[in-house]
C-alpha cells in the first residue's frame, strides 16, 4: 500500500473510532451545523425529522466531544436552545471531506449520477 | 476485500451528504424568505423615508435622521447578504465534494461591490438625497443586484422556487418600470413607485417562502 492509501486508512479510522460519528445521524447533524454554523435546537428537530428523544441524545455525546457547544436563548417565538458547531467539530467535517475528495480521486464509483433529476439540487 | 470496504464507506460517506445537501434546500427556502422580507424592508426605507424626514425634520436633525434611516437597514441587508454567501459557499463547497461539481470563486468581487455601492448611496442620500445623482447610482447598482441575485439562486437550487421567481421577476419588471419612470416622468415620485411591486412581491415571496418550506422537507424524505 502506498503512503497515500496509509494516510487514507488513518483518517478513516479517525472517524470511525470518533464516539461521536459512529453514528450517521450524528454525521448528518454536524454536516448541517457546518453550513448553518448554528441552529436551533427546534430548526435542527424539523431539519433532521428526528425524534426529540433521540436528537436529545445525539446532541449530548456530540457535546461531551466537544464537537458542539449548546445555550439558552431567547427568541420572539420563546425561550429556546442554540446549537453551534465548534472549532473540533469543524476540523471533523473537514476531515470527512478530505476522506471523500480522496476516495473519489482513488476510483471510488460515485453515488451521484448527473442525470439525476429528483434531487432539487443542482448535481 | 479492503476496496470493497473502503467503497462501502465512501457511499455511506456520501450518501450522509447528499441528505444533507437535500434538507439544505428546505433551510435555504427558510434563509431566502427572511432575507426578501429584510430586502422589502430596506428597499421601502431607501425610497419612501426621504418623504416624512423632509416633512417633518429640519437642519441637523434632518441630516442626522438621513443618516440613520439608511445606515441602519443598509448595515442590516448587507449582513444579511453576506450571511446568505458565506452560507451558500459552504454548500457548493460540499456539493462539490460529493458530486464533483466545481464552485466559482468570485465571492470577495460581489461582496466587494455590494459594498462599493451601498457605501456610496448612504453617501448621497445622507447629503441630502439629489434625485439625478442617486438615480445614476440606484439604477445600475439594482441591475447588478438582480444578476447577483439571479446567480445565487440559481447556484443554490437545480430549479427556482415558485416566490425565488416572483422576486426575480418583480425585482427585474422594477429596474425597467423605474428607469421608464425616470425617462418619461424625470419626477422621483413615480421613480420611488416603480419599487411598489417589489416591496410588496418580496414581502409575498417572504411569507410563500416561509411557509412552505417544509413541504420540500417532506418531498425530498419521500424520495
Amino acid at each position: 500500500m502506498d503512503n497515500d492509501t496509509n494516510k487514507l486508512i488513518e483518517n478513516l479510522s479517525i472517524i470511525a473510532s470518533d464516539p461521536a460519528l459512529k453514528s450517521s445521524s450524528r454525521l448528518l447533524i454536524l454536516i448541517i451545523l457546518y453550513i448553518n454554523k448554528k441552529m436551533s435546537f427546534t430548526d435542527l428537530l424539523h431539519s433532521t425529522m428526528m425524534g426529540k428523544g433521540s436528537l436529545s441524545n445525539h446532541i449530548d455525546k456530540m457535546k461531551e466531544e466537544g464537537l458542539i457547544t449548546t445555550k439558552n436563548v431567547f427568541r420572539l417565538s420563546g425561550p429556546g436552545i442554540m446549537i453551534e458547531i465548534t472549532g473540533k467539530g469543524e476540523n471533523i467535517y473537514q476531515n470527512y471531506i478530505d476522506i471523500i475528495n480522496k476516495l473519489s480521486s482513488n476510483g471510488s464509483e460515485k453515488i451521484i449520477k448527473k442525470s439525476d433529476d429528483k434531487s432539487p439540487f443542482k448535481l | 476485500m479492503i476496496e470493497n470496504n473502503i467503497n462501502n464507506i465512501n457511499k455511506n460517506l456520501k450518501e450522509v451528504g447528499l441528505k444533507a445537501i437535500n434538507i439544505e434546500y428546505y433551510l435555504f427556502r427558510k434563509t431566502y424568505g427572511v432575507y426578501y422580507a429584510i430586502w422589502a424592508a430596506a428597499i421601502f426605507d431607501f425610497l419612501f423615508i426621504p418623504y416624512p424626514i423632509i416633512y417633518f425634520l429640519k437642519g441637523t436633525a434632518l441630516s442626522i435622521a438621513y443618516l440613520i434611516g439608511y445606515t441602519v437597514p443598509t448595515i442590516i441587508a448587507v449582513a444579511a447578504t453576506s450571511k446568505i454567501f458565506k452560507k451558500t459557499y459552504r454548500l457548493l463547497s460540499l456539493r462539490y465534494a460529493i458530486t464533483g461539481l466545481k464552485p466559482k470563486k468570485n465571492k470577495s468581487f460581489l461582496t466587494a461591490m455590494i459594498f462599493i455601492f451601498l457605501f456610496l448611496m448612504v453617501i448621497v442620500f445622507s447629503l441630502g438625497g439629489n434625485f439625478l445623482i442617486s438615480i445614476i447610482i440606484e439604477i445600475p447598482f439594482f441591475i447588478f443586484f438582480g444578476i447577483m441575485i439571479y446567480v445565487l439562486l440559481k447556484r443554490t437550487f437545480i430549479k427556482l422556487p415558485l416566490e425565488s421567481l416572483i422576486a426575480l421577476f418583480s425585482f427585474w419588471f422594477s429596474i425597467i418600470a423605474s428607469i421608464l419612470a425616470v425617462i418619461i416622468f424625470r419626477v422621483e415620485f413615480y421613480y420611488s413607485l416603480a419599487w411598489v411591486p417589489t416591496v410588496v412581491c418580496w414581502l409575498f415571496a417572504s411569507i410563500y417562502g416561509l411557509y412552505h418550506a417544509p413541504e420540500s422537507l417532506e418531498v425530498n424524505n419521500g424520495q
